[in-house]
C-alpha cells in the first residue's frame, strides 16, 4: 500500500466516522423529543392534580406539604427536560457574540480550585487576536465543564489538562488535552453513542449531549486518544465576521 | 361569561383545565379531536378562545390553526406543547399571525394559563 492510499483510507475513515456520528446526532434529537413529549403530558396531570387539590380547603397541614411538593417536583423534572431540549435545539435568542477565551476563562476560574484538590493542573495557552463566536454560552460552558470532567475523572492520580484556543481556517478551535492513560480504539468507537459510559455511577449521556451541542452550534467535535498517550478533545466553532450582528 | 375551547387528545389534561377555568368562572368546551374542534368551530359556534395542543393524531393543533385560517377565521390561541416548537412549526405559527409567545410547554402551572387566558381575552377586547 501506498502512502496515498494510506491518506484516502484514513479520510474514508474519517468520514464515515462524521456519517455516523450526525445520525447519532439526529436520532438523539428525535429521541429526545419523543420522550419529553410522552413524559410531559403525565407530569401535566401530576402536576395540575396537585393544583388543583391545594385549591380545595385543605386542614392537614402534612397532605399540604405533599401535594405542594408534588407540584413543585413536577415543574422541577419539567426544567430538566426543558434543558435537554435546548441541547439539541437551542435557542436563537440564547445566542450571544462571545469572546471564548473570556468564556473558557470564566468557567476555569470557577472549576480550578477543586480540580486543585484533586492533583489536576490546567494550563492555559489561549490565542491572541480571536474572532468572536456565536454561541448559548450557557450549553457551550456546559461542554468544557464536561471534556473538562472527563479528563479529571480519567486522571485519578492526578495530572494536567491543557486548555488552549486558536484559529483554524474560518473557525475558532478550542482543544483540552490531558495526560491521562488514553483509550482503546473500542472505546473511542462507542464514545458518542447515548448511554455508553466506562464510569461507575454515570448516565452515559454526557458526550452525546456535547456532542448535540456543538453540532447544533454549526461546530465539530472530535477526541483523539490512544492507550497511555492521554486523550485530546477539540471543538470548531464558526467564526463570526468581525462587526457582524448578533443574530 | 367568556366561551373557551380546549383541544388535547390527552383526555386528563382537558379535565383539568376544564375543572380549573370553570372554577376561576370560564365557560369550557372541551374536545379530544382536532377535526371535530375545527367542525365545531367553522359552524359558527363562536369562542372567545382556543386553547389547543400542537401534538394530536389525525389532525394536529397546526392543521387546525391552518383550517381556521383557511375559513378567514380569528380568534385568540393559546398553543400546548409537550416538546419544543421545531423552527419551521414557529415559523409557520407566525405566517399564521401567531406568536412564539402564544406557545406553552407542559406541564404547564396551572395559573400560568390563567394568566394567559386573561392577557389573551384582553388583547381581544381591545381588538
Amino acid at each position: 500500500m501506498g502512502l496515498f492510499d494510506f491518506i484516502s483510507i484514513n479520510r474514508d475513515i474519517a468520514r464515515r466516522k462524521k456519517r455516523e456520528n450526525s445520525q447519532r446526532f439526529a436520532q438523539f434529537g428525535k429521541f429526545v423529543e419523543v420522550m419529553a413529549h410522552d413524559v410531559n403530558n403525565p407530569l401535566m396531570v401530576i402536576s395540575g392534580r396537585a393544583q388543583l387539590s391545594l385549591m380545595e380547603k385543605i386542614d392537614n397541614e402534612e397532605l399540604k406539604k405533599n401535594l405542594q411538593a408534588i407540584f413543585q417536583e413536577s415543574q422541577r423534572a419539567k426544567d430538566i427536560i426543558q434543558r435537554i431540549l435546548g441541547f439539541v435545539r437551542p435557542s436563537k435568542d440564547r445566542t450571544v457574540r462571545a469572546d471564548i477565551n473570556k468564556s473558557l476563562e470564566g468557567l476555569i476560574s470557577l472549576i480550578e480550585p477543586q480540580f486543585s484538590m484533586d492533583n489536576v493542573k490546567i494550563m492555559k495557552n489561549y490565542g491572541v487576536g480571536l474572532p468572536e463566536v456565536n454561541i448559548d454560552e450557557k450549553h457551550m460552558q456546559d461542554v468544557f465543564i464536561n471534556l473538562l470532567n472527563n479528563s479529571r475523572d480519567a486522571m485519578f492520580k492526578g495530572g494536567q489538562i491543557k486548555v488552549s484556543t486558536c484559529r483554524s481556517g474560518e473557525n475558532v478551535k478550542i482543544t483540552f488535552e490531558d495526560t491521562g492513560p488514553g483509550m482503546s480504539a473500542e472505546v473511542m468507537a462507542r464514545l458518542f453513542e447515548p448511554f455508553f459510559t466506562t464510569k461507575e455511577k454515570r448516565v452515559g449521556l454526557g458526550l452525546s449531549v456535547s456532542y448535540s451541542i456543538v453540532k447544533a452550534h454549526g461546530g465539530e467535535l472530535d477526541l483523539k486518544s490512544s492507550p497511555g498517550k492521554g486523550t485530546a478533545a477539540s471543538i470548531t466553532l464558526p467564526a463570526m465576521p468581525e462587526g457582524g450582528s448578533n443574530a | 361569561m367568556p366561551k373557551i375551547m380546549v383541544v388535547d387528545d390527552e383526555q386528563e389534561i382537558v379535565n383539568i383545565i376544564d375543572v380549573f377555568l370553570r372554577k376561576k368562572g370560564f365557560e369550557v368546551f372541551k374536545n379530544l379531536e382536532g377535526d371535530k374542534a375545527l367542525n365545531i368551530l367553522k359552524s359558527g359556534d363562536k369562542m372567545d378562545l382556543l386553547i389547543i395542543d400542537m401534538r394530536m393524531p389525525k389532525m394536529t393543533g397546526m392543521d387546525v390553526l391552518r383550517g381556521l385560517n383557511d375559513a378567514g377565521i380569528k380568534l385568540p390561541v393559546i398553543i400546548l406543547s409537550g416538546s419544543i416548537g421545531l423552527q419551521k412549526d414557529i415559523d409557520e405559527l407566525l405566517g399564521l399571525g401567531y406568536n412564539e409567545k402564544d406557545v406553552m410547554y407542559k406541564p404547564i402551572d396551572l395559573f400560568e394559563i390563567l394568566a394567559k387566558v386573561k392577557e389573551k381575552l384582553g388583547e381581544n377586547e381591545d381588538k
